[in-house]
């Protein structure tokens, strides 16, 4: 609320810099001053990042407004950068307004500050849209693929920058004023976005020191960060600090969904289909393609491509296994599941790697009430990939297609039919057989002397969503004693710690993850 | 077993290398370095010694055979690290007749210098060398590998590339242009087969973005 508030008089002050630019709140999609509460990092606000030496924190040393800014150093030869980065949602039309300042300590040292899509830090569609660079004592804008002189650059000077970034034009225009006057230094009006395109959408900023070289040794302050949009915003409100809905809520709608969908599972990256970043870029070169061209080709997230891309050349040989796992796709959602199976089976021979083959090829072989050489499969994947949360959705997709599923959980020795069950049985929304199936686990490893800290889990899991949030507590603090940098686990507890009211611990948790501004609280 | 063997030599590796900072034998540096590189490097332990590694290997890839220097050249390319050392190393076989080391060879040089040189030579070779595959891979290399390059550097690399844009080989125009719609994300509607008035028309396009871009400089 104070941070809307706050958004509200920053966007008020900068509306004479950028005509046209919403001073609604009901604009405004993040606002931060940095000097209220609204500093929780999270999933809707922002994370930080602080490997090596580089550090990111509340600062009151330097500020423009209000008491306090946030301090980034970098340090020269740690082998990385500190980062800043924050996540709004996509825009992927119309047009986006932000509005920040900054100021270095040091002019000669570089930092760069940017403003991304899906696609993230890269110089193509949808990837960097907005990008400043201090370098050399100078401030640069990427625009049209190559740096652009802006003005050199003054230590201990409050610099603010409102940009007006049009998405479907790909262009902007970018008013910079030093702190206190009213005469920009820098006006330009309708610059191409940094790689030229148009409607290249955007989700996230970031701060950060120099991410090529590792020679910068920046110390620099960044305040009154809002981002609005020229349409009212709706968002839902926090459900907790830093996320707008519990993770553990997430987590359960992602069980449902791969109860309810029969297809194949969603891909999250080229590690899915068996190809590292580095693989890719090895694949593309021999085939004289670029990595982006190799990325391009893969089915996004969101689903699946809808045909092989055209005009891939050599490279489409090289990436026949996601092209065989496609189609393998299109006959499972078409009912001709024996095909799928042959085709995800193919994949995952020639790219033994590609998890996601083996994920469909569970789907596939439940479907065809295949469930012991389903389990086998699980049984293999989890012995290789046992913290991907996706195995517990492909245990709930073999019981959801096993008819005596029930029965042969309780006989008892399966591990993995028990999960299956344990899954169902969440998908089904049956909290409280799920809560006493999964005592009935514990018990039963606990006699046998096996671990069972996944049952305890599962027990937490249950409990939570009964509503007994002591249980879940006592529940996901026992996992995490076996597991202390699960951080699905860390979410987890993080969720009901904070519906106990217990701030700190919710708080500890979450930036476990998430990392914090807090310097005392690291 | 294998796991004890590494650990002996990472063990010997630190020995050896803290030994020849203190004046101990470079021989000593160098079987230890040999032994974590050949047959097959270790790649996790080599990184591990840091670049205080590098010179001992650019004497091994010295005295080895083009096998083991293409072995070599390869672990150049996985550490990234800037060394004048490698980069010595590897510009003697820059034009080497061996497919697999020149490849090699071509890819790692980008990651060990950024010397105006190392970029020359690798224009060079996309643009003259006989054979087109060693010019394909030389594109390649220039379109991925230059990871230490200056915003001055890069200047220079766009200018050649623009100019290679009007060579007679089309593959020699093909590959130049990929190389620059990958590091800009543009290519201009430059069509490498397209009629000569048509391609001149975009790299006048590309020769005004590359003036403009000089003078941002």
């Amino acid at each position: 609320m104070r941070a809307t508030a706050f958004a509200a008089v920053a966007l008020l002050a900068i509306g004479v810099a950028m005509a046209g630019s919403p001073t609604d709140p009901a604009h405004v999609l993040v606002g931060y001053s940095f000097d209220d509460e609204m500093t929780a990092t999270g999933p809707d606000t922002f994370a930080v990042y602080q490997a090596a030496r580089g550090t990111v924190g509340l600062s009151s040393t330097f500020r423009l407004s209000g008491y306090r800014s946030v301090e980034l150093r970098d340090v020269a030869g740690d082998g990385d950068f500190p980062e800043l980065q924050g996540f709004f949602p996509r825009r992927d039309s119309g047009t986006l307004y932000a509005h920040f300042a900054f100021l270095t300590t040091d002019d000669r040292q570089e930092f760069n500050v940017a403003l991304a899509g899906p696609r993230r830090f890269t110089n193509v569609k949808d990837g960097i849209a907005f990008r400043l660079q201090a370098r050399d004592g100078i401030l640069y804008h990427h625009s049209d693929s190559m740096p652009k002189r802006l003005f050199p650059l003054r230590a201990f000077v409050w610099y603010v920058v409102d940009l007006a970034y049009r998405i479907d034009t790909g262009t902007y225009d970018l008013v910079i004023r030093e702190e206190g006057t009213s005469t920009p230094m820098v006006d330009r009006r309708d610059q191409p976005n940094a790689p030229h395109e148009a409607r290249s959408a955007v989700e996230m900023f970031s701060f950060i020191g120099d991410p090529g070289t590792d020679e910068s040794k920046v110390d620099y302050f960044v305040d009154d960060v809002v981002l609005s949009a020229d349409r009212p915003v709706t968002l839902p409100p926090f459900a907790a600090p830093g996320r707008r809905r519990l993770f553990v809520d997430a987590w359960l709608t992602a069980v449902q969904q791969a109860g309810r969908d029969r297809g194949c599972p969603r891909a999250a990256g080229p590690e899915d289909f068996g190809y590292s970043l580095d693989d890719l870029r090895a694949l593309a070169r021999a085939a004289g393609a670029d990595l982006m061209t190799a990325l391009r080709a893969l089915p996004n997230a969101a689903g699946r491509s809808p045909a092989k891309p055209a005009g891939l050349g050599a490279l489409a040989a090289s990436l026949e296994p996601v092209f065989d796992w496609q189609r393998g796709c299109d006959a499972l959602a078409a009912g001709r599941v024996a095909e799928a199976l042959a085709a995800f089976e193919e994949a995952a021979r020639a790219r033994p790697a590609g998890r996601i083959y083996d994920l469909s090829a569970i789907a596939a072989l439940a479907r065809l009430d295949r469930f012991a050489d389903a389990e086998t499969r699980l049984d293999a994947l989890a012995a290789s990939a046992g913290d991907d949360p996706r195995l517990g959705l492909a245990a709930a997709r073999i019981g959801l297609e096993r008819p005596d599923l029930e029965r042969l959980a309780n006989d008892g020795k399966d591990e993995g039919l028990a999960e299956e069950f344990f899954f169902v049985l969440l998908h089904r929304k049956s909290w409280t057989e799920a809560a006493r199936f999964a005592d009935k686990r514990i018990e039963r490893a606990r006699g046998l002397k096996l671990p069972y800290d996944l049952w305890v889990e599962h027990a937490g899991d249950a409990a939570f969503f009964l509503g007994n949030d002591a249980a879940a507590r006592t529940s996901y603090e026992a996992a995490l004693a076996a597991r202390p940098n699960d951080r699905r686990l860390l979410t987890k507890l993080s969720d009901v710690l904070w519906r106990l009211g217990d701030t700190r611990g919710e708080r500890s948790c979450r930036e476990r993850v998430f990392g914090t501004l807090d310097r005392a609280g690291r | 077993m294998n796991h004890r063997r590494a650990g002996a030599a990472h063990r010997a590796v630190v020995l050896a290398l803290a030994l020849g900072a203190a004046g101990g034998t470079r021989a000593a540096d160098d079987a230890a370095v040999t032994g974590l590189l050949l047959p097959s490097p270790r790649m996790e332990e080599i990184k591990k010694m840091g670049p205080a590694v590098l010179p001992a290997m650019a004497r091994l890839y010295e005295r080895s055979g083009p096998a083991d220097r293409a072995t070599i050249a390869n672990a150049f390319y996985v550490l990234g690290w800037k060394s004048a050392d490698a980069k010595r190393a590897l510009m003697q076989d820059a034009h080497t007749g061996d497919s697999n080391l020149r490849l090699q060879v071509q890819w790692a040089l980008g990651r060990v210098s950024n010397d105006a040189d190392v970029v020359d030579v690798l224009l060079d070779n996309m643009q003259h060398d006989g054979n087109p595959l060693f010019r394909d891979k030389a594109a390649c290399a220039l379109a991925h590998d230059q990871i230490h390059l200056t915003e001055g550097q890069k200047l220079h690399l766009y200018a050649r590339l623009i100019t290679s844009l009007r060579d007679p080989k089309p593959q020699v125009r093909d590959i130049a242009i990929k190389v620059l719609v990958i590091h800009t994300g543009q290519n201009k509607g430059f069509d490498p087969n397209a009629p000569m008035g048509q391609r001149e028309q975009s790299i006048r396009a590309w020769e005004d973005w590359l003036a403009e871009y000089r003078a941002n400089q």
